[in-house]
């Protein structure tokens, strides 16, 4: 069954939707700075949605608040003005902080009176991202919430793609969104992988990732749905690998086996080979260990001739909202004809051997690939296909 | 749905390790003498297998209550397969944990907090320990979602098996009791509301504290792998179900209807309650259909009416429904067949 991307939606400190957002690459822009959105004693930069103010009762639950603006977007540049109350609609999305009890004012009242704050556990118990976003469209369909650590975002798509195969929706709303929050943000600091300065992903001088936040949602659809309300298909998901290291709780297998397996399955799912792809969307952290094994399988699968490039300088590490904005990021590349800069790179790692784009690059073809690392050993690759016609943008200009 | 054919079972609860544990429980109708509003929780000595959990012996309690429900499932279906897909299902997922991280950041400070426990504070990491353990290089997800978790993962475990994903999918459910969950559970049983959390059962609902527990099935598309009965249907709107008239249902909530004529039952005072506990319900739904006996219901009420099976006995079942309602009455049904 073939399945298209009918609609994209983004949000993230490099825009408040696609076009803003690919206007940024454009120039090179990296929107980082100092935390303001919450009390802390860390000094690392990250990357804020300055753009994005939330409405009075999503005020607390900021995952949910820039999932729905990106959801909206999707929906619109899907042609989903009206709704979607008729259709068999499933939505999964992928988080990390959304699906969490670790409201910090919380947990002291409670420890420090035993008092239980009813208002912080009912916006959880109807916070799960999935579920909220499923009750806010009045979707009829399955809905489930992904938390697979980084991957979370590129599994939700692939779980959408596996169940609109399987016929048990006709249109899915798939990706991710994560808040810049207080606990990962001190959690990332313990294991010694933020970095103090922009981050800057395979680069011989890497020192750590930046933590960001945002959305990214692609609406998928049938063909036979698209076809029925006669919408025009430039996009297409053509394949979903993943597989797991079985190796450690926190660093990827030293011969990156899993990331090469589930982008051999992707490729294969997609029916082509590596020689077929444009480029790549990289997950690129720029830690040390991510970017040196990332960059060994890409090497091996791709050669050097394929250009490939990672959007965390611009976005900054957004956890579980990160493969859903990059498959939404690969999907517009595609559709423009150019990939941007790999934001903070500089100089070859010898340990890596193949450099990243230095600057906005022309591509042709027809196929892209964006993985997706995660902790916990899981690895996953998306296959996107674009068949261009003479129309609008899939996204809203 | 492809039916997915369950040729393991691993099962963890405050009653034990191992479905033979699970099944003198459902046989005896056995519930712990817990005060209300307490919790079914897992003694320490069960979790106690330097066997299996050497190699993650510094993991959280919550991940090692998930490695031994897969790892009995997979040792159950006699299967070592590495490409074998898993997908844990959770409601509240490693929360003591997260908790247990707070107590770091109020009492050391943001800079100066436990890698360790932040690196188990997250949801997928029992996933990735089963992988480990088991040696799975197949894809692996940790889902949630509070009412339908189990039901959901089940629909994508058919899902990946149809689409040749994998031939065999290890799916299960895993809850750990915390003492914040069980004041807030206590809270939300105190005054009652639609508030989420499921706190009805048939039976005594106030006599059922919080449950922890795992358990896992090990599904594959091969009948001759069948061990304990079929998933033959997953429904989240309750249409393909009701069309056919099973010979029991389980039913998850107090106020929920069937044809009188149709006896009905629920474990949860064994196990206690769990957002994922229709896991464990199928468990007992996949023992009564290996077994032919239908077990009755724990801390039953007759008053909850005449189909409420009092007395455990030998039946010859065929099909069981298992069915439960969320807070907006929505209603998901799982079809297990002989």
């Amino acid at each position: 069954m073939e399945v298209g991307i009918t609609g994209l939606g983004v949000l993230s400190a490099a825009g408040s939707n696609m076009h803003k957002t690919l206007e940024t690459f454009r120039q090179g822009k990296r929107n980082a700075g100092p935390v303001t959105l919450f009390f802390t004693s860390l000094s690392y930069p990250v990357f804020e949605a300055k753009s994005f103010q939330p409405v009075k009762d999503q005020n607390q639950m900021r995952s949910l608040g820039l999932c729905l603006r990106a959801v909206e977007e999707a929906l619109r540049s899907a042609g989903f003005w009206d709704g979607l109350a008729t259709r068999r609609v499933g939505v999964c999305l992928g988080t990390t902080v959304a699906s969490q009890l670790n409201d910090i004012e919380f947990y002291k009242t409670y420890r420090d009176s035993g008092k239980v704050l009813t208002e912080p556990v009912d916006r959880y118990l109807h916070g799960n991202l999935a579920g909220a976003v499923a009750s806010v469209l009045k979707t009829q369909g399955p809905s489930l919430t992904v938390v697979n650590a980084c991957t979370s975002g590129a599994d939700a798509i692939g779980v959408a793609l596996s169940w609109l195969r399987a016929g048990l929706c006709d249109v899915a709303i798939a990706g991710g969104a994560d808040e810049l929050n207080r606990v990962p943000l001190c959690g990332f600091g313990s294991l010694g992988i933020l970095s103090d300065s922009l981050c800057a992903p395979f680069d011989k001088n890497r020192n750590g990732l930046n933590l960001g936040e945002g959305a990214g949602i692609l609406v998928l659809e049938t063909e036979k749905s698209s076809q029925a309300r006669k919408k025009k298909v430039s996009l297409w998901l053509r394949g979903y690998g993943a597989a797991n290291d079985a190796y450690h709780l926190t660093a990827p297998a030293p011969e990156g086996t899993g990331l090469e397996k589930s982008i051999r399955l992707a490729l294969s799912e997609a029916g082509i080979g590596a020689q077929d792809v444009s480029f790549v969307n990289a997950h690129g952290t720029a830690t040390q260990d991510n970017d040196r094994v990332e960059g060994a399988v890409l090497s091996r699968v791709f050669g050097k001739k394929v250009p490939f490039y990672s959007t965390k300088g611009f976005t900054g590490h957004t956890l579980g909202a990160a493969g859903g904005l990059e498959a939404a990021f690969s999907a517009a590349a595609l559709y423009e004809g150019w990939i941007p800069q790999c934001a903070g790179f500089q100089t070859l790692d010898d340990g890596i051997a193949i450099a990243p784009t230095r600057k906005k690059t022309t591509v042709t073809g027809h196929y892209a690939v964006s993985t997706s690392l995660g902790f916990g050993g899981n690895n996953v690759a998306l296959v996107i296909e674009c068949v261009k016609f003479d129309g609008a943008a899939p996204w809203t200009q | 749905m492809d039916p997915m054919n369950i040729a393991g079972i691993g099962v963890l609860c405050s009653h034990g390790r191992g479905v033979a544990r699970f099944e003198q429980a459902l046989n005896e109708s056995r519930v712990p003498s817990t005060a209300p509003a307490s919790c079914h929780r897992i003694p320490s000595e069960v979790l106690e297998d330097r066997e299996v959990l050497w190699d993650i012996r510094r993991a959280d309690r919550f991940s090692k209550i998930a490695v031994l429900g897969a790892y009995d499932a997979m040792r159950d279906g006699d299967s070592r397969d590495g490409s074998v897909g898993i997908i844990v299902c959770t409601g509240l997922g490693p929360h003591a944990t997260t908790f247990r991280f707070l107590d770091d950041i109020l009492d050391y400070g943001d800079a100066s907090v436990s890698p360790t426990i932040f690196s188990h504070s997250i949801h997928n990491a029992a996933a990735s320990y089963i992988a480990k353990i088991l040696k799975c290089t197949g894809p692996t997800l940790t889902v949630t979602q509070f009412h339908f978790s189990f039901q959901q993962a089940l629909l994508l475990a058919g899902a990946w098996m149809s689409e040749g994903r994998c031939e065999h999918v290890l799916v299960g459910c895993v809850e750990e009791c915390g003492s914040v969950m069980e004041s807030i559970y206590g809270y939300k049983l105190k005054v009652g509301t639609n508030s989420g959390m499921h706190l009805s059962a048939c039976g005594n609902k106030s006599s059922t504290g919080l449950g922890e527990g795992s358990v896992f099935f090990l599904v594959t598309s091969d009948p001759a792998r069948r061990k304990y009965g079929v998933f033959s249907d997953v429904s989240l709107d309750g249409e393909p179900c009701v069309e056919e008239r099973p010979d029991l249902c389980i039913i998850e909530n107090d106020d929920a209807t069937v044809d009188p004529g149709i006896p009905i039952v629920e474990f949860s005072p064994i196990f206690g309650h769990m957002m994922t506990g229709s896991g464990f319900q199928c468990a007992a739904a996949a023992l009564m259909l290996r077994n032919q006996v239908a077990y009755a219901c724990p801390s039953s009420d007759v008053s909850d009416g005449p189909n409420v099976i009092v007395e455990t006995k030998p039946m010859a079942i065929r099909e069981i429904l298992c069915i439960k309602y969320d807070c907006k009455r929505l209603r998901s049904c799982v079809k297990l067949n002989k």
